[in-house]
C-alpha cells in the first residue's frame, strides 16, 4: 500500500497526463458514434445561444447577397403561380387527392453556425424538438441537399453536413436512373464523389445527380449537383465520378428540415424482414 | 498574484471566443486553420503547478471542442502540448534557469528563445491534432502540409499578438 502511494505521488504528473489524454480519446471516439453526449456539442444551450447572438450580428454583412437570393427565389415561385393560372385544368384541387397521403413536412430554420474546412463538418440550426425536429431528419436548402440532423435540444439542433467523412447518401443519375452512393472525400467544400459507376452508361459532363429513392431520410429527386469529371479505374469497367455540389456551403443561411412521416413504418418493416 | 490569476482568466475567455467566433470562420482553404487558443497554455506563468497546467489545457481544449463539435480532439492535443511544455522549457532554459517572477514572453527572453519555445510546441500540437483528426496515414503528405501551413499561420498570429500587447503587459 505504501509503495502504491509512493508510486502515485512520484508519477502523479504522468498519470494525470495519461488520464486526461484517455478521457479526450474517449470523447473523441464517442463523438464518431451516433449517440453523442448531449452536453458537449454545439446544440447545447450555452454554445447555441452564443452562436445565435453572434450570427445575429454577422448576418447584417451578408444582407445584400441574401436579398438577391430571396428575390430570385420569389421570382421563381411567382412563375409557378402564373403557370397555375395559365392552365386551369392543373388547379390545386385536382392535385389534392385523399388517396395520396402527405409524406413530407418541411420546417424552416436558420443556420447559426457552420463549418466547411474540417474533415467532419457540422451546422447548428435554431430549431429543435420544440419546433418538431427529430434525429435523422434531412436538411435541404433551395439549391440542394445540406445534411442530416444528428442531435436535438429544445431550441437548437446539430446537423451532420454533407461535407463529413461519414456521409453516405443514396443518389441517382437522373438521365439513366442509375443508383449510387454519394460520399465526400474531404478535398474541398464544392465537390463530392460517386464510386463504381458502370462505364457503359455513356456519362457526359454536366449530367444531373439527384437524391435517390433508396434513402429513407431524403425525399426523392432533390438536386445534389452535376457531374464534373469521371475517370476510368485502371483495368476495370467502372468510373469514379466527381460531382460538383449545387449547394454553396459557405453561403448557407436559411434551410429546410424535412420530416418523412412514413419513415418509422419503413424502418420497422425493414427491421422485421432482417430478423427472418 | 491575484492580478496574475485575473489576467489569465480574461485571457482564457478572450482567446476562446476569438478562436470559436472568428478564427474558426476563416475559410481560406482546408490547409490553413489557425489555432491561436494554444497561446493561453504557452503564456501561463512559470511557477504555476504542473498539474494545473494540464487541467487548464484540458478545460481549454474541451471548451473549443464544445463549440466545434469535435468530441475530445482539441482537448487531446492541448493536454499533450501542456505535458510537453515542461521538458521543452527545461531543454531551452537559459544558463541561470528561470526566475519565478518571469513569464514566458518575447520581451524577457528575446526573439530566439521565444521562437523555439512557441515553434516547437505549436508544431507538436498541430501535428497531433491533424493526424488525430484524419486518423489514418493514407493522406500522409497532404496532412503534413496542413500541419506545416497551419503552424506557420498560428505562429504568425502569436507573434503579431505579442507585439500588439507588448506595451500593456510589460
Amino acid at each position: 500500500m505504501r509503495n502504491l502511494i509512493l508510486f502515485l505521488t512520484r508519477y502523479y504528473y504522468f498519470i494525470l497526463f495519461l488520464l486526461l489524454e484517455t478521457l479526450s480519446f474517449f470523447l473523441l471516439i464517442r463523438n464518431n458514434h451516433f449517440q453523442r453526449s448531449h452536453f458537449l456539442n454545439s446544440s447545447n444551450a450555452i454554445a447555441g445561444n452564443i452562436y445565435e447572438t453572434y450570427s445575429g450580428i454577422t448576418d447584417y454583412f451578408g444582407l445584400e447577397e441574401k436579398n438577391e437570393k430571396l428575390a430570385v427565389e420569389n421570382a421563381w415561385l411567382r412563375n409557378q403561380i402564373r403557370q397555375y393560372y395559365a392552365h386551369p385544368e392543373r388547379s390545386p384541387i385536382a392535385v389534392r387527392d385523399s388517396v395520396h397521403k402527405q409524406q413530407y413536412i418541411y420546417v424552416s430554420a436558420k443556420v447559426v453556425n457552420n463549418s466547411t474546412n474540417r474533415r467532419t463538418n457540422y451546422l447548428t440550426l435554431n430549431a429543435g424538438s420544440r419546433q418538431g425536429i427529430r434525429k435523422e431528419m434531412a436538411v435541404t436548402c433551395s439549391e440542394g441537399i445540406v445534411g442530416i440532423v444528428r442531435d436535438v435540444s429544445d431550441n437548437f439542433c446539430s446537423v451532420m453536413s454533407v461535407l463529413h467523412e461519414n456521409t453516405r447518401i443514396p443518389v441517382n443519375i437522373k438521365r439513366f436512373g442509375e443508383n449510387s452512393i454519394l460520399i465526400w472525400g474531404g478535398e474541398d467544400e464544392w465537390h463530392a464523389k460517386m464510386e463504381r459507376i458502370p462505364s457503359h452508361l455513356g456519362l457526359v459532363k454536366g449530367d444531373t445527380v439527384v437524391t435517390g429513392a433508396y434513402s429513407s431520410i431524403f425525399p426523392e429527386g432533390i438536386m445534389v449537383g452535376v457531374i464534373e469529371d469521371f475517370k476510368k479505374i485502371a483495368g476495370n469497367t467502372f468510373y469514379n465520378v466527381t460531382v460538383k455540389l449545387s449547394t454553396d456551403f459557405n453561403q448557407l443561411s436559411y434551410v429546410n428540415v424535412v420530416n418523412n412521416l412514413t419513415r418509422e413504418e419503413q424502418i420497422q418493416l425493414e427491421k422485421a424482414a432482417q430478423h427472418d | 498574484m491575484i492580478s496574475e490569476v485575473i489576467k489569465n482568466v480574461i485571457r482564457f475567455f478572450f482567446l476562446l471566443l476569438f478562436q470559436v467566433l472568428i478564427l474558426n470562420n476563416i475559410q481560406l482553404s482546408g490547409y490553413l486553420n489557425p489555432f491561436l487558443y494554444v497561446l493561453f497554455i504557452l503564456m501561463l506563468p512559470f511557477q504555476s503547478p504542473k498539474w494545473l497546467v494540464l487541467v487548464l489545457a484540458f478545460v481549454m481544449g474541451l471548451s473549443v471542442d464544445m463549440f466545434s463539435d469535435t468530441g475530445g480532439l482539441h482537448a487531446a492535443a492541448s493536454v499533450l502540448m501542456a505535458f510537453l511544455r515542461q521538458p521543452v522549457l527545461k531543454l531551452i532554459s537559459p544558463r541561470d534557469g528561470y526566475d519565478v517572477v518571469q513569464r514566458p514572453t518575447i520581451q524577457q527572453f528575446g526573439f530566439g528563445w521565444f521562437f523555439s519555445y512557441v515553434g516547437v510546441l505549436v508544431f507538436l500540437h498541430h501535428l497531433w491534432l491533424f493526424y488525430l483528426e484524419v486518423f489514418h496515414f493514407t493522406e500522409f503528405l497532404s496532412t503534413f502540409l496542413r500541419v506545416v501551413l497551419s503552424s506557420l499561420f498560428t505562429l504568425t498570429l502569436i507573434f503579431v499578438s505579442q507585439f500588439f500587447f507588448s506595451n500593456s503587459k510589460s
